[in-house]
Order: C-alpha cells, then sequence, then structure tokens
C-alpha cells in the first residue's frame, strides 16, 4: 500500500467516524443557548413532577396537532391553524403574512434563540390554548422539532 | 374730458401702488419693508424657502435613498423587529400619538391576541410609534421630517376627538376608499381593508400616492 493510498484510508475512515455519530442523532442538535434551555424545562418539570421522564417527540408531535376551540370566538385554533399541518411549510398569520418554516430541517434559524423560543411559547400557547405552556409540553414541542 | 381721464389713472396706479405695497404682510408694515430693502429678498426667499429650495434640489435618486433609509429606520427599529413577525409595518404617521398610546396600552389584547410583550420593550414601541405619530410628521415626502406647525394633518380630518386604534376607522382613510367596493377587499389576494400593500404598491416605503396603486383582479 503507497503512502498515498493509505493516507487516503486514513482520510475517509475518520470521515465514516465523524459522520457517524451525527447520523445516529436524526435531526438537528440544538446549539448550547437551546441545549441549557432544554435543561431548564427539564428541571422545571422534575420539580413539578419527579416521576416525569425524559422529553418525548411523539408527545411534541402531538401538541403540534392538537387544536381546541377557542372561548372568544368559538373556532378550533391550533399550532397548524398558521404554521399548517406540515412543518416543512411557510406559513400565514392571521392576516395574512408569510410566516417561515418552523421545522429547524428546512429553517435553520429556528430554535437557536432561546429568547424567541419563549417569546413565541408565550404567545401562541395564549392563543392556543387560553394559558401559557408548562416546561414538559415545552420540552417535548422542542424535542419533536428537532428530530424532524 | 382729459381732466377726468388723468384724474382716473392717476386713481388706478395710487390703488395698484397700495395694493403692492400690502403684498409683505408677515406682521411688518411697508415701511420697515422699504427702509432695510428686503422687500424683493423676501419674496424671494419667503417663509418656506427651505421647502422651495428642499423640492428644487429634489432628486428622484435623492427621493429613492430617502425612502430606502425610512424604510431601513422602521425595520430595524424595535417597533420594526418585535411586529413585522405577524403584520405589516403600518407606518407611525397612520395614526395620532393618542391612537398609539391607546393601542399600545391594550398590548395584551391586541385584536384578540395577548402581544406578552416586555414592558420595557413595550415603552420603547410606543415611544417610537407616538414621536413619530401623525401630528408630529410630514408624511406627505418624509415622514422624519417635522411637521409644519399649526397645520393640521390630514388624516385627523373629522375625527372629533375620537381615538380610533385602528388605521381603516380613520374618517379620512374610510372617505378616501369610499367609491371601492367592499366585495374588492375580500379578494383572496387582498383579505382585508387592512392589507395596504395589496394594492398601495410603494407602502412599504410609505407611499400611498393614487398613482402606485394597482388593485388585484382577484
Amino acid at each position: 500500500m503507497s503512502i498515498k493510498t493509505k493516507s487516503m484510508f486514513v482520510f475517509f475512515t475518520g470521515l465514516a467516524y465523524l459522520a457517524l455519530p451525527m447520523a445516529a442523532y436524526a435531526g438537528s442538535a440544538p446549539n448550547p443557548e437551546v441545549s441549557a434551555l432544554i435543561e431548564r424545562f427539564k428541571a422545571e418539570a422534575a420539580q413539578n413532577d419527579p416521576s416525569a421522564g425524559a422529553f418525548s417527540a411523539e408527545s411534541g408531535k402531538k401538541l403540534f396537532f392538537f387544536t381546541r376551540v377557542h372561548s372568544s370566538d368559538g373556532k378550533k385554533r391550533g399550532c397548524t391553524t398558521c404554521h399548517t399541518e406540515n412543518p416543512s411549510d411557510a406559513g400565514r398569520t392571521q392576516v395574512g403574512k408569510r410566516i417561515e418554516p418552523i421545522s429547524p430541517a428546512v429553517n435553520p434559524e429556528r430554535f437557536t434563540n432561546p429568547k424567541q423560543i419563549e417569546k413565541w411559547f408565550k404567545r401562541n400557547c395564549k392563543w392556543v390554548l387560553e394559558r401559557e405552556c408548562t416546561p414538559v409540553e415545552k420540552g417535548n414541542f422542542i424535542t419533536y422539532m428537532l428530530s424532524l | 374730458m382729459k381732466v377726468n381721464l388723468l384724474g382716473y389713472i392717476t386713481a388706478v396706479l395710487a390703488v395698484l401702488f397700495s395694493l403692492q405695497l400690502m403684498l409683505p404682510v408677515a406682521g411688518q408694515s411697508a415701511m420697515d419693508y422699504d427702509r432695510e430693502n428686503t422687500y424683493w429678498k423676501s419674496r424671494m426667499e419667503g417663509r418656506d424657502s427651505a421647502e422651495r429650495k428642499f423640492r428644487r434640489e429634489d432628486t428622484a435618486k435623492k427621493r429613492k435613498e430617502r425612502e430606502q433609509a425610512m424604510r431601513a429606520e422602521l425595520e430595524e427599529s424595535t417597533y420594526g423587529r418585535e411586529c413585522s413577525d405577524c403584520h405589516f409595518l403600518y407606518q407611525p404617521w397612520l395614526l395620532p400619538a393618542r391612537s398609539w398610546e391607546r393601542l399600545m396600552s391594550e398590548s395584551s389584547e391586541h385584536f384578540g391576541e395577548d402581544l406578552a410583550l416586555d414592558p420595557a420593550v413595550r415603552d420603547e414601541i410606543t415611544a417610537f410609534l407616538v414621536a413619530n405619530a401623525t401630528e408630529y410628521t410630514d408624511h406627505r415626502n418624509k415622514w422624519t421630517k417635522p411637521r409644519k406647525k399649526g397645520k393640521k394633518p390630514r388624516l385627523l380630518k373629522k375625527i372629533k376627538g375620537k381615538t380610533p386604534v385602528r388605521i381603516t376607522e380613520l374618517p379620512y382613510i374610510v372617505k378616501e376608499h369610499d367609491e371601492l367596493a367592499s366585495g374588492i377587499f375580500k379578494r383572496p389576494s387582498i383579505g382585508s381593508f387592512s392589507n395596504c400593500k395589496a394594492c398601495h404598491t410603494r407602502a412599504d416605503v410609505g407611499d400611498y400616492d393614487e398613482d402606485h396603486v394597482q388593485v388585484p383582479k382577484r
């Protein structure tokens, strides 16, 4: 084996080892700030209910597709009212302005800024559920979005 | 006969002369103008000379630059960053100061939605909107320019002391659109009366001139 082929071999095996954990993750990894936010939700959830397990993408998905009749106008509201049934599609606000896709898989800017995440949880949970979301709900929701 | 004609001409000349003296009425007597020899000067550079000079030297390029700067100022303000996620950035001069104050004080019930704004952020937005409200800005060309004192904003015509929180409830705006059938606003590409830029193609730079209106067919 020549030095050239040997170095190529080392290079490509190295690449494969690098790619392996990324493939196992399937989805996008949160940045340190967002990881800290998820940890905070986890701590808050454990405080409320010590038996609470890890966040579940499945429950997050349920929350995303959940709809509920709002008391003010008697109409069904949910995340999908504005974000559409496909997180990869662009949505529309109530007054018709475009909403960039919510899925971090197609919109890498999503779920990178804790301040934005908290702001929109606060506003949109109130719009849909008429209350703020619990730490468990928020954790599940982020986990679902990051799994896409 | 001859004498009468001469007298007539003299009288006419006298009247014309006195009229001419009365022309500079800006609170000073004709004598003062005469003494300071400022009569023609004052006529050339009247009170609105700055305005005229501005118009004379204004070019399409300068206008465009100004529009872009205005739009950037709007978009980069806290108001722009916080509010543009959901709706069109209505220029602050589209409402009087009292309307903005009311709108922002009701931000937990913003047309049925709780904006959940940080108090500090809310105050910053309110200050920006109020400072650029219709009473304080001349929106015709440049909304950042201070409005001339004593000039009533056209957007406040027939408002009768009311404090509407919707731009579409200003009597002036309603009147300007009264020739349109209400069905027009229901067209899918328009949606509602509040969607300015569906028809006003230059609404984003604050130009609502009729020349730039294009009503979509459907």
